[in-house]
């Protein structure tokens, strides 16, 4: 599966979960938008890793949960997880 | 065999003194909309000097004995993360000044799932035969470990005391134990931790750093673990007795933090109704917790069913996890202030403030007056 094909679901993923799990306007999520632009705080940043993570088996470390991180970089994250992530600093 | 264990009491008992969030905003960088969006508390209570573990727990006690309208129990279990003393333990101390004699007593650890823990094992001992009824109690003062200044855990804790006496009874009682299920992953035991002062590191002086002296929680961590670790546990034990989450009367998790609470009941599919709780008046009184909602949601919402389905559920350091299916008791609960009935020892040498008016102080727990110096020749 081409890598754009797979960001792109993830990109889906992130958006879908954050209207309907996060009470964010759907029309406020852009590839752009931050997760702080969007209302979340840092616990909601860990659960929104954490629902990803349930979902895709892609390991996401909580503390990497960075609200600065755009729906975009997260996106990316999720379609092509690094290989270390215990030891990866934000891709972005 | 129809053997059950069966709520037969609910006691409580909370220091008066009360810490508002706007009390903590003086001293640390926080408000009261910062805690209250990120943890759903308002305020707690902290006991103030002189009164320790032992003050609270008796009191709970003695108030779920007469809840019950008993005067005595077979064994008391004493959960707790905060003992009056590092040695012995707090348990038979609380079981003489309530006048059980000479029954066994002995406290539990398992941080926040203390009572869940202590509970389980008392609905084990009685379901057994080995004893009749067990007096649970959990009890805590976290402002004796707590870090005044560590923004992350000063504003969540409180001190408190629960209690339920469990006796033997049968499955249709209301108040009976219907299925347990606990857990534990030592793999995450630096999570929640008090680095020194145990025997890993037993020299605890004013110089030791904070982090190390004083209570800590990996915040971000802990919460996506109690989320999964509470959710799962919580299943497990519904499963076990066949009862769905969404006909459950009474659903209580620990009250660490209402966005926990929020997450794990909307991903078990609690309904909104069954949802109960008091984290915006106590805060988070670890071992306290669940046995304290339990009272507080008995005695306030008189529209759960006598006999309904409920769900006690609770995560802690350890880490250690676990649920309780039950149904709803049949009882009143009763509250007690802390027990002053103890005649105080005479005064340690070394004060025995509380970390909070002093800021450097030499050890907030144990009690300072166990020096690491004095440990090698206790035993």
């Amino acid at each position: 599966m081409p890598a754009s094909a797979t960001e792109s679901a993830a990109y889906e993923l992130v958006s879908t979960l954050l209207s309907s799990q996060f009470e964010v306007d759907p029309d406020a999520v852009g590839p752009d938008a931050s997760l702080e632009d969007l209302g979340l705080d840092s616990l909601g940043a860990v659960e929104l890793l954490d629902i990803l993570q349930e979902r895709t088996n892609v390991p996401l470390e909580t503390e990497t949960a960075d609200l600065a991180m755009t729906v975009a970089e997260l996106a990316a994250r999720i379609a092509e997880p690094q290989p270390e992530p215990a030891t990866t600093a934000n891709p972005a | 065999m129809t053997n059950s264990a069966v709520v037969a009491g609910l006691g409580s008992c909370l220091p008066p003194r009360t810490v508002t969030n706007d009390d903590l905003a003086e001293r640390l960088d926080t408000s009261d909309a910062w805690i209250r969006t990120r943890t759903g508390i308002g305020a707690r209570r902290f006991v103030g000097p002189g009164i320790a573990t032992s003050d609270l727990a008796v009191a709970a006690g003695a108030a779920a004995l007469r809840s019950a309208g008993e005067t005595a129990a077979d064994l008391v279990v004493l959960a707790t993360t905060t003992p009056d003393r590092r040695c012995p333990a707090t348990a038979p101390e609380v079981a003489h000044r309530l006048g059980l004699g000479q029954v066994p007593a002995f406290d539990l650890a398992a941080v926040c799932s203390g009572f869940v823990y202590a509970a389980a094992m008392a609905d084990a001992v009685i379901r057994s035969g080995l004893y009749r009824s067990v007096l649970v109690i959990g009890a805590e003062t976290y402002s004796s470990i707590i870090d005044p200044e560590d923004r992350d855990t000063a504003v969540i804790f409180g001190d408190g005391a629960g209690a339920v006496l469990l006796r033997s009874g049968t499955a249709t009682e209301p108040g009976a134990i219907h299925g347990v299920e606990l857990g534990s992953d030592g793999a995450g035991a630096d999570l929640v931790a008090i680095a020194s002062g145990g025997s890993r590191d037993p020299s605890v002086t004013p110089d030791t750093p904070r982090e190390l002296r004083y209570f800590r929680m990996q915040g971000r961590e802990v919460y996506r673990l109690a989320v999964r670790r509470m959710t799962a546990s919580a299943n497990a034990v519904l499963a076990q007795v066949g009862w769905p989450a969404e006909q459950l009367d009474g659903f209580i998790g620990h009250q660490a933090n209402q966005r926990i609470l929020d997450a794990v009941a909307d991903r078990l599919g609690v309904p909104g109704p069954a949802r109960l709780g008091n984290i915006r008046e106590v805060g988070n009184t670890a071992a306290a917790s669940v046995p304290l909602a339990l009272a507080d949601a008995v005695a306030r919402e008189s529209s759960i069913p006598v006999g309904g389905r409920a769900l006690l559920t609770a995560f802690g350091g350890g880490l250690t996890w676990g649920s309780i299916a039950l149904t709803w008791p049949d009882v009143r609960p009763v509250e007690l202030p802390p027990d002053s009935g103890r005649a105080r020892r005479a005064a340690p040498a070394i004060p025995t403030s509380r970390p909070e008016p002093v800021e450097e102080q030499p050890c907030p727990h144990p009690l300072p007056s166990q020096q690491p110096t004095s440990l090698s020749v206790l035993s």
